[in-house]
């Protein structure tokens, strides 16, 4: 068999046959019915501020937070002892005997030991409160 | 080209772009149909091809720049959206891009648009055995008689490297026909 060379040959066409006329003339209608509509352009009522925008405002917010909330260590003042007992006996509707029901016995021995009693308080207890005048 | 602009603008006003529209419709569906045609062989995927094509024309007419020529930038989409089509084909059927051209050219037979005798039959054949790129450039060439440059445009490769594809398909060409 001859080697085929395709420019020596006749020009070969591909032997598809063209659709009728009729088709080319009513896809142009087919066509032209198909098209989009145009875009209606839409104003928005607000403008959406931009994602980033967002995104930097709440990193402020949590580096500021997170910087106070690191560097704040300073401790939270507490009353002194002299401070609450002058609160539960002027500040309060709690009596002396509403504070000596929730004493207990161990309170009692812990009280007994650390009052002092020598004749020098005593006698100036007396002369303080006028007892001895009365007897 | 002064046509072409003054025809660009209809296209681009509102007001003459209904009118503009089909009369580029009217113009192109013949040249487009056929190089449809010659890339996806069978003509219902030429009819739907051609449909998204001028679809696609019409949604991106405002991006036209007019930087190529109408033409170029008309078939530039049109062989987008064939090649488009046979990939699509191909993913779905899990085969190559070139099977589904051979099975194509198999059924070409019984299409009732074709009426090519045993040489042209084997041609489609021989056409269809060649990578991707290659078939392009040879119908291009071979069927349609567009000029290198005017390719180099709607392929955007090489006037240089479009020879060599299409010497090459040639060849190729040759020695199936030959040999079958």
């Amino acid at each position: 068999m001859n080697d085929f060379k395709l420019n020596e040959e006749q020009k070969i066409t591909t032997g598809f046959t063209s659709p009728p006329d009729a088709y080319f003339d009513s896809f142009t209608d087919r066509m032209m019915q198909q098209l989009p509509e145009p875009e209606v352009k839409v104003v928005p009522l607000y403008k959406r501020k931009p994602v980033w925008l967002s995104a930097a405002a709440a990193f402020v917010v949590m580096f500021t937070g997170g910087y106070f909330l690191v560097n704040n260590t300073a401790p939270a003042t507490q009353p002194d002892t002299t401070a609450i007992e002058n609160y539960l006996v002027y500040q309060t509707n709690v009596t002396q005997y509403d504070m000596i029901d929730h004493l207990d016995t161990q309170d009692i021995q812990e009280l007994e030991a650390s009052i002092t009693l020598n004749d020098e308080a005593v006698e100036d207890y007396l002369n303080q409160e006028d007892i001895y005048n009365t007897y | 080209m002064d046509d072409e602009k003054e025809f660009i603008a209809a296209l681009l006003n509102p007001k003459t772009q209904n009118n503009a529209f089909r009369q580029l419709v009217a113009r192109y569906n013949r040249p487009l149909y056929s190089h449809i045609r010659n890339i996806v062989l069978n003509h219902d995927d030429t009819d739907d091809v051609l449909q998204n094509t001028f679809i696609k024309i019409f949604q991106n007419l405002k991006n036209f720049k007019g930087e190529s020529k109408l033409f170029s930038w008309i078939y530039r989409i049109a062989t987008n959206e064939a090649l488009t089509l046979i990939s699509q084909r191909a993913k779905k059927g899990g085969i190559t891009n070139e099977e589904v051209n051979e099975r194509a050219v198999q059924n070409l037979v019984a299409d009732e648009y074709f009426e090519g005798d045993a040489i042209q039959l084997k041609l489609q054949q021989a056409v269809a055995s060649l990578p991707e790129k290659q078939q392009l450039v040879f119908k291009m060439r071979y069927f349609e008689e567009i000029k290198y440059e005017e390719m180099s445009e709607i392929l955007g490769t090489s006037v240089g490297a479009l020879k060599a594809s299409y010497h090459h398909a040639v060849k190729k060409i040759e020695d199936y026909v030959t040999t079958h």
